[in-house]
C-alpha cells in the first residue's frame, strides 16, 4: 500500500560564519539525511535528545523551515516543488501541535477565534453560525466546555491549552498531524489525559502523527514505530514493541537505559554514557556517536554507517549493531567499554 | 498572621492588565490630556476675548481681571491666544505621529517579517532619516515646501517614521518567533493575514506606549518650529510663536512667553506621564 | 537528639494585588544527618515554595512565612536574622537550582563563582579559594578542572554547567543540599549522568539532600524517603520502595498508575480525572476529593490529617479503616 507520507534524504543545514558575500566556513547539520514512511493511521516517534534534529524534522514536513534538500511526498505528490499556493491547500492535510501551551495560542485572541482559523482560511463554512457549530463540535471532540468559546486562552490551563490546540489541528480534517513534544510541559496526570485523547482521535478518524518526544514512556505507549535519531540522522528504526524488547543500536540501548523508570531498578543493567550531548556543528567523523559509544572501535571512527536493515522492518545505523543486552561482564574491564558506576569520569 | 483571611485569589488572572483606574499618573495624565483636547476643542467658544483684536492700548500689560494672563506687545489677550494656540499645537501635535505611526508601523512589519533585502533597503532608509537631527530635518523640509501648518505635520512625520519603523521590527521579528505564528502559517494564512491578525494586536501594546511618548515629543517640536517661524504662521497663534513675540521684550513682559511656555510644559508634562502609565499597565501583561 | 531539619507546620502564603494564594499549607516533615528526602508533585503543588522556605529565599514580596516552625540542627531560623541566614547559606545549607545557565553569572568565569562561596565563608586568599574551586570541580567529575575554572557559563555544555553548579554548592561542605529539579533541563543521558554523580556526592559527603521534583523516576534511585505533595501539603510520606510497591494515597497511586511504563504497554493510560484545582477555588475538605474514587461524605467536610508513623504515613480518611504497618508493605 503506498505511503501517506514519503521522506527521502531529508536534510538541513545552517551555514555559521557567513559574511556579506563570503561563503560559511562551516555547516550547522541539523538534519543530515533522513527518510521514512509513514502509513495512514500510524504513530511514527521520533525520538533523541536536543540538537538531534527532531523537531527540526518534524518543521521540515510542514515546510515551516525549508530543507536543504530531499523529498518529501504526500500521497505521492512533491511537497517541496510546489509553489506557495498549492502549497497552501495542501496545507488542510498537515497540522502542527506545539509543546508550549502557552506560547502555541495566540493570547489576544477568543479560543473561537483560534480555533476557527483554518476553517476562516479554507473557508469551510457558509455562514457565521455555521462556523460557531463547527467549533463547537471540535471543542467537545477534544472535551472541553462549548460554553468556553469566547474565552481568552490565559484563562485555561496548560492541559486545556493542549486540547484547544489539538482542536484546532484537527478543524481543517488533516491527514497527518505532526505533534512536537505535545505532553512534555504538562503534569504527568494531564500527561495521560491528553495521550489517550490523541490515540482516541486517531481512532476515530484515521489520522497518522509523527509524533516527536524524548519521553520513551509516552512513546512507548501511543506509537506503532520508533524512530531513533542522534545528531540529524536516524540511527535506528523499528516496531515499538519490538524496539523496546530488544534495541540494536548502542545508543538506543543507553537511551532506554537512562531514562527514568518507576521503581527501582537493578542496578547491573546500567549504562551511562560519557561525555556531553555533542555539537551539531561539529560532528564527528566517521558515525557521529562514536566519541561515546561503549562499544566503539577504530572503524567507528573512519566509516560512516548506513541504516540498514538487519532483520524486516528493522533498520540501525551501526558496524556493530545487537541487541540488549551490552557485552558481558568480563568485557566491561576493557577500557573501551563504557563506565557503568564510576560517574566521574564521565 | 493566620486571620489574613482575604478572597483567595486565581493566579491566572492575575496575569491580566491592572485596571486603568487604580494608577495615580494614568489618572493625572489622563486628567492633562484630555483638558487640553477639550480646550483644543472648545477653544472658540471658551476663550473670552478675539485672540486677534489689537489695541495700542492695552499693550504689554501683567495678568488682571480683564486679561487673566495678561496682554502681548500687540494687545492681544494672552489667555485667549493660549486657548486657540491649543488647538494648533494639538492638531499638529497628534497628525504628526498618527501618520508617522501608520506608515512606520507597516513598513517596519514588513521588514522584520520578511528580512533580507526589504529589511536592509527599510532599515537603511530610516537610518537615513534618523541621522539628521528632527529640528534640522523640519527646517529643511520647511524650506522645501514654505512654512505653514502642513509644513509641519509633514516634518514631524518624516522625522518620528523612522523610529516607529524600528520599534516596529523589531517587535514583529520577536514575535515572528512565537508558535502561535507557526500555528497560523500551518492553518494556511498568508503573511499579510498574519501581519494584520496576529503580529499586529500582539506589537500594539509598546507601539501605544510609543506613540503617546512621541506625542510630547511633537507637541516640543512644533513649538520648536513656530518658534523659528516655519509653522504656524502669525497671526494665528500657537504656543512656539507666541514666545517668539514675546522674546522681543523679555524683562518687560514675560507673560506671554511664560504662559505659552507653561503651556508647552503641561502637554508634554501630559503625554508623557500618560505613556508612562500606559506602559505600566501594558507592559506587564506582555510578560505572559 | 535533634534532626538535622524539622518542618513543622510550615504555610506559606502570596499576597497578591487581588487575594492570597495558599502556596504551602501546613506542611511537616523530617530529615537526620545523611539522609535524603525526595519531595515530589506537580505544578502548584508547593514544592518549591517549601524549598525556598527552607532556605528563607522566598520572593517576598508576595510570598511570606505565614506560619510554622523551620528547625536547622535545633535552631529555629523562621524569625533568623538576614546575618545569621547569610552565615548560614552556602556553608551549612545550600541549594542547586534547575536551570544552570540562570544560576551562573555569565560575566564571570566558573571557578570565580567557586571561590567566592569558599571566600564569603572561610578565610581564604584570593589563589587558596580558586584552588578550592578546582578540586571542587574536579570532585564533581569534570575532565581538566583547572580549564573548566577559567571558562565562562556559556562556554560550557549544559551538562558540564550543571556540574559547576553542585560544585558550587557542595564546596564548603554543607550539612543540607536542596535541589530544585536539578535534572528537568538536561537531556536523559546527562540527566542519568547527574542522578549518579550525586549518589556517589552523597554517599561521600555524608550531606542530608532533599530533592525536589515532578519526576517519580528521578526519586527512585536517589533518596531514601519521599514526600507527595499536592494542592500545598503533603499527602503521602514513605520509604521510597514502600512508596513504589503499596502506595497508600489515592493520589500517589493514580500518579504511579498514570506514568505510562517502559515495560509494558497498555490499551489506554490510566488517568485521573479533573485538574489540580486553581488556588482561588480549593474545594473544602480533603483537596483531592474532587478527584478521587474513594471519596465520601467525611472527605468532603474535614481535612484529614496525616495519618499513621513518622515516616510511613498518609492523608486520607480511607486509610483509617486500615493499617499502615510494615506487614502490610513487605507482602507486596
Amino acid at each position: 500500500m503506498p505511503a501517506l507520507l514519503s521522506v527521502r534524504d531529508l536534510v538541513k543545514h545552517y551555514p555559521i560564519g557567513s559574511a556579506f558575500g563570503r561563503r560559511a566556513a562551516r555547516q550547522l547539520r541539523a538534519v543530515d539525511g533522513v527518510s521514512f514512511d509513514l502509513q495512514t493511521g500510524e504513530t511514527l516517534a521520533l525520538v533523541g535528545e536536543s540538537g538531534c534534529g527532531k523537531t527540526t524534522t518534524g518543521r521540515m514536513l510542514l515546510r515551516l523551515t525549508e530543507p536543504t534538500s530531499g523529498r518529501i511526498e504526500l500521497d505521492g505528490e512533491d511537497l517541496l516543488g510546489m509553489g506557495r499556493t498549492a502549497l497552501r491547500r495542501r496545507r488542510r492535510e498537515l497540522q502542527i501541535v506545539f509543546q508550549d501551551p502557552y506560547a502555541s495560542l495566540s493570547p489576544r485572541k477568543r479560543v473561537e477565534d483560534i480555533i476557527a482559523e483554518p476553517l476562516d482560511v479554507f473557508r469551510l463554512y457558509r455562514n457565521k453560525n455555521e462556523r460557531r457549530e463547527r467549533v463547537v463540535d471540535l471543542l467537545r471532540l477534544v472535551g472541553l466546555n462549548a460554553e468556553q468559546l469566547r474565552r481568552y486562552p490565559f484563562e485555561f490551563s496548560g492541559g486545556q491549552r493542549q486540547r484547544i490546540a489539538i482542536a484546532r489541528a484537527l478543524a481543517p480534517g488533516p491527514r497527518l498531524i505532526v505533534a512536537d513534544e505535545p505532553v512534555s510541559a504538562l503534569d504527568v496526570s494531564i500527561q495521560s489525559q491528553v495521550v489517550n485523547l490523541m490515540q482516541d482521535l486517531q481512532e476515530r478518524f484515521g489520522i497518522a502523527y509523527v509524533f516527536i518526544s524524548h519521553d520513551l514512556a509516552v512513546v512507548r505507549h501511543i506509537a506503532h514505530r520508533v524512530a531513533v535519531m542522534y545528531l540529524g540522522r536516524l540511527v535506528e528504526l523499528a516496531n515499538t514493541d519490538v524496539l523496546f524488547n530488544a534495541p540494536f543500536h548502542p545508543y538506543t540501548q543507553a537511551l532506554f537505559s537512562a531514562a527514568p523508570a518507576a521503581g527501582p531498578r537493578p542496578r547491573g543493567q546500567r549504562i551511562i554514557l560519557r561525555g556531553d550531548v555533542p555539537n551539531p556543528a561539529r560532528i564527528p567523523t566517521g558515525c557521529g556517536f562514536h566519541p561515546r559509544c561503549p562499544i566503539a572501535a577504530p572503524i567507528c571512527r573512519e566509516q560512516t554507517p548506513v541504516l540498514s536493515e538487519l532483520l524486516p522492518g528493522r533498520l540501525a545505523a551501526c558496524h556493530f549493531a545487537r541487541p540488549f543486552p551490552i557485552p558481558e561482564a568480563a568485557d566491561r574491564n576493557d577500557p573501551a567499554h563504557c563506565e557503568t558506576h564510576d560517574a566521574r569520569s564521565a | 498572621m493566620s486571620d489574613m483571611a482575604q478572597r483567595v485569589v486565581d493566579p491566572a488572572a492575575v496575569r491580566q492588565p491592572r485596571a486603568l483606574v487604580g494608577n495615580k499618573l494614568t489618572v493625572i495624565g489622563a486628567l492633562l490630556t484630555m483638558t487640553l483636547v477639550m480646550v483644543a476643542v472648545l477653544g472658540s467658544w471658551i476663550a473670552p476675548q478675539d485672540p486677534l483684536d489689537q489695541s495700542f492700548v492695552a499693550a504689554s500689560q501683567p495678568p488682571s481681571a480683564e486679561h487673566w494672563f495678561g496682554t502681548d506687545s500687540f494687545g492681544r489677550d494672552v489667555f485667549s491666544r493660549v486657548i486657540i494656540g491649543t488647538r494648533a499645537s494639538l492638531a499638529i501635535g497628534l497628525t504628526g505621529p498618527i501618520i508617522a505611526a501608520l506608515i512606520g508601523v507597516w513598513a517596519g512589519m514588513l521588514a522584520g517579517w520578511f528580512g533580507g533585502w526589504t529589511d536592509r533597503l527599510l532599515s537603511r532608509f530610516s537610518d537615513l532619516l534618523m541621522s539628521f537631527p528632527t529640528l534640522l530635518l523640519g527646517v529643511m523640509i520647511a524650506a522645501a515646501l514654505g512654512p505653514g501648518f502642513q509644513t509641519a505635520i509633514i516634518a514631524i512625520a518624516i522625522a518620528l517614521f523612522p523610529r516607529f519603523l524600528r520599534l516596529a521590527r523589531s517587535a514583529t521579528q520577536v514575535v515572528r518567533r512565537e508558535p502561535f505564528i507557526d500555528a497560523s502559517i500551518a492553518a494556511g494564512r498568508g503573511p499579510v493575514g498574519i501581519m494584520l491578525r496576529h503580529v499586529a494586536p500582539n506589537i500594539a501594546g509598546s507601539l501605544i506606549v510609543a506613540l503617546s511618548l512621541w506625542i510630547a515629543t511633537a507637541i516640543r517640536l512644533e513649538a520648536a518650529l513656530s518658534f523659528l517661524g516655519l509653522g504656524t504662521q502669525p497671526p494665528a497663534p500657537s504656543w512656539g510663536n507666541m514666545i517668539r513675540d514675546g522674546m522681543g521684550d523679555l524683562v518687560g513682559d514675560p507673560w506671554p512667553a511664560a504662559f505659552a511656555g507653561a503651556a508647552i510644559t503641561l502637554a508634554v508634562l501630559g503625554f508623557n506621564m500618560l505613556g508612562d502609565a500606559l506602559r505600566d499597565m501594558l507592559d506587564p501583561e506582555l510578560d505572559t | 537528639m535533634n534532626a538535622l531539619l524539622e518542618v513543622e507546620d510550615l504555610s506559606v502564603h502570596l499576597f497578591t494585588p487581588r487575594g492570597v494564594v495558599r502556596a504551602v499549607d501546613g506542611v511537616s516533615f523530617r530529615l537526620e544527618a545523611g539522609q535524603s528526602l525526595g519531595i515530589v508533585g506537580e505544578s502548584g503543588c508547593g514544592k518549591t515554595m517549601t524549598a525556598l522556605a527552607l532556605m528563607r529565599l522566598l520572593p517576598s514580596p508576595p510570598a511570606r512565612i505565614v506560619g510554622g516552625h523551620i528547625r536547622f540542627n535545633g535552631e529555629d531560623i523562621v524569625d533568623a536574622t538576614d546575618a545569621r541566614l547569610r552565615q548560614l547559606r552556602g556553608s551549612a545549607m545550600a541549594m542547586i537550582y534547575q536551570d544552570p545557565m540562570t544560576t551562573l553569572n555569565p560575566v564571570f568565569s566558573v571557578g570565580e563563582q567557586i571561590a567566592e562561596v569558599v571566600r564569603l565563608h572561610e578565610h581564604a586568599t584570593p589563589q587558596a579559594a580558586f584552588a578550592r574551586a578546582v578540586e571542587a570541580l574536579h570532585q564533581v567529575g569534570i575532565p581538566e578542572p583547572d580549564r573548566c575554572a577559567r571558562a565562562y557559563p556559556h562556554q560550557l555544555s549544559g551538562g558540564m554547567r550543571q556540574r559547576a553548579v553542585i560544585a558550587m554548592a557542595l564546596v564548603c561542605r554543607p550539612r543540607l543540599l536542596i535541589a530544585d529539579e536539578p535534572t528537568t533541563a538536561l537531556d536523559v543521558t546527562i540527566q542519568a549522568q547527574i542522578l549518579d554523580l550525586m549518589r556517589v556526592l552523597r554517599d561521600e559527603s555524608g550531606a542530608a539532600i532533599i530533592l525536589i521534583t515532578h519526576d517519580l523516576g528521578v526519586v527512585a534511585d536517589l533518596v531514601d524517603d519521599v514526600a507527595v505533595m499536592y494542592a500545598g501539603s503533603v499527602v503521602e510520606c514513605a520509604p521510597v520502595a514502600d512508596l513504589f510497591a503499596a502506595p497508600a494515597h489515592p493520589y500517589t497511586q493514580g500518579l504511579l498508575r498514570a506514568m505510562p511504563s517502559l515495560e509494558r504497554k497498555l490499551h489506554r493510560l490510566p488517568t485521573i480525572e479533573g485538574t489540580v484545582p486553581s488556588p482561588a477555588a480549593m474545594p473544602p475538605g480533603c483537596r483531592f476529593h474532587p478527584r478521587c474514587d474513594l471519596a465520601r461524605t467525611i472527605c468532603r467536610d474535614h481535612r484529614p490529617p496525616l495519618l499513621g508513623m513518622p515516616g510511613r504515613s498518609a492523608a486520607c480518611w480511607a486509610l483509617t479503616e486500615f493499617e499502615l504497618s510494615i506487614a502490610h508493605v513487605t507482602a507486596a
